[in-house]
Order: structure tokens, then sequence, then C-alpha cells
């Protein structure tokens, strides 16, 4: 649940940032920056879905520090994507 | 990130620089986090897993703030509009590191047996939120309209 509803944030702030983006018009830097945000997304989504199968046993592993990175580091580069695309 | 107590074990300079070149070693070769100590309670570090979740949400949703106030306070000075959202946006960054540095830290802990790193950031976080709510309704109530 808890990678459920992070992945359903990370959905909102990436709407959010689109429609950042979309504001001054749909200029060829703005659908770039759409694309690079859908992209962050679906990142984020492959990352929490492999995680929620993993976590499908008795006994589950711990976390990966890979997939732990891979998560924070979605989130920095779409607040820095967002920085980007402010009015 | 840098709010946070190591807790050096030698004190003085020489555990500071043992302590940073620890947190280097934990960020540049994380997966060798496995090779230490042994294997915590599952429990423990589904634990660990779901703080660490919930501080990416923290994250997220600072970020969400800087555009929602960007978006959302058009008529402010465009300037003090983009220092709020980019201190939002930068506090959300910010916030990401620190959550996975700190669930790195504490599945350290556990393998080891040691007790979790403390840290300062939660007051600092909450301290930095407070002004900028201040700031925000400020802003808003006695304009510094465009």
């Amino acid at each position: 649940m808890a990678w459920r509803r992070t992945t359903l944030t990370c959905a909102v702030v990436g709407v959010l940032a689109g429609r950042q983006a979309l504001v001054g018009g749909s200029r060829p830097v703005a659908i770039l920056a759409v694309a690079l945000i859908a992209l962050l997304w679906l990142a984020f989504l492959a990352v929490a879905q492999r995680r929620i199968q993993a976590m499908g046993v008795p006994r589950p592993r711990a976390l990966s520090p890979r997939a732990a990175m891979a998560a924070a580091w979605c989130t920095v580069v779409l607040g820095a994507l967002g920085a980007g695309v402010l009015r | 990130m840098t709010s946070h107590d190591p807790r050096p074990s030698a004190g003085g300079w020489r555990g500071w620089r043992e302590a940073v070149r620890e947190g280097v070693r934990l960020w540049f070769a994380p997966a060798r986090l496995r090779a230490e100590g042994e294997t915590p309670d599952y429990r423990f570090s589904l634990a660990n897993e779901r703080t660490f979740l919930a501080w990416l949400r923290t994250a997220l949703a600072l970020i969400g703030g800087g555009f929602a106030v960007d978006q959302f306070l058009p008529d402010q000075d465009r300037p003090l509009r983009t220092l709020l959202a980019v201190a939002l946006l930068i506090g959300g960054a910010l916030c990401a590191l620190r959550a996975v540095n700190h669930w790195l830290r504490c599945e350290r802990a556990m393998r080891r047996g040691e007790d979790l790193p403390v840290s300062r950031f939660p007051t600092v976080l909450a301290l930095a939120v407070g002004v900028l709510s201040v700031l925000m309704v400020l802003v808003v109530a006695f304009g510094w309209a465009s």
C-alpha cells in the first residue's frame, strides 16, 4: 500500500509539473518537459511495481539500495525539472 | 542532510572524517550494505522501508507545493512567487535525498546491531515549513501584488 500511495503522489505531482510546463503554450520545449516528466513517472512506477511483486511472498527480502536510490532520484529530478519550467 | 549527527565512534576531526568516508561509501557502493552484519528481522526492514516512503511522499508534497505556489498565486510579484516556489522545490529535493540517506543508515545500523541514527532534520524541516507558511499567509493577505 505504501508504494501505491507514493506512486499516486508521484502521479499528482507529475500532473502539476506537466500543467506547469504547458501553461505558456505547447512549445517544443514544453512538450519535451512533459515527455521527461512522463518518463520519470513511468520509471517510478516500474520500481514500485517490481517491489510490490517482490513483497508478495511470506518473508520478503529487504528493499534493495538500488531501488531506494532510483525512487529518490526520480523525485529529485522531478524537482529539478520543475524548477526549469517555473514561469 | 548535513543536519545528521553521525555520532562518530572516534571523537574529533578523525571521527568526522571517518563518518564522512562511511557516508560516501554508503552512497556510492550501496550494494555493499548487504555484505555487512546480519540480516535483521524482515519486519524491521519493512518498517524502515515504510518510513522511507513516507519521507519520499513528504518530498513529493513539497515539490507539489512549489508548483502550486507558482500556478495558484498568479497575482503575486513574480520574483517573490518564484523564490517561494524554488524554496519548496529545493526543500523537496533535499527531503528525498535525506530519505534515502536515512534509510541506508538505519538499514546499516540494524544489520550491525547498533542504535538507530538520530537526526535533527525533522525539526529543521518543521521550522522551515512553518516559516514558509507564515510568509505565504503574509504575502497573500497583504499583497506584493504585481
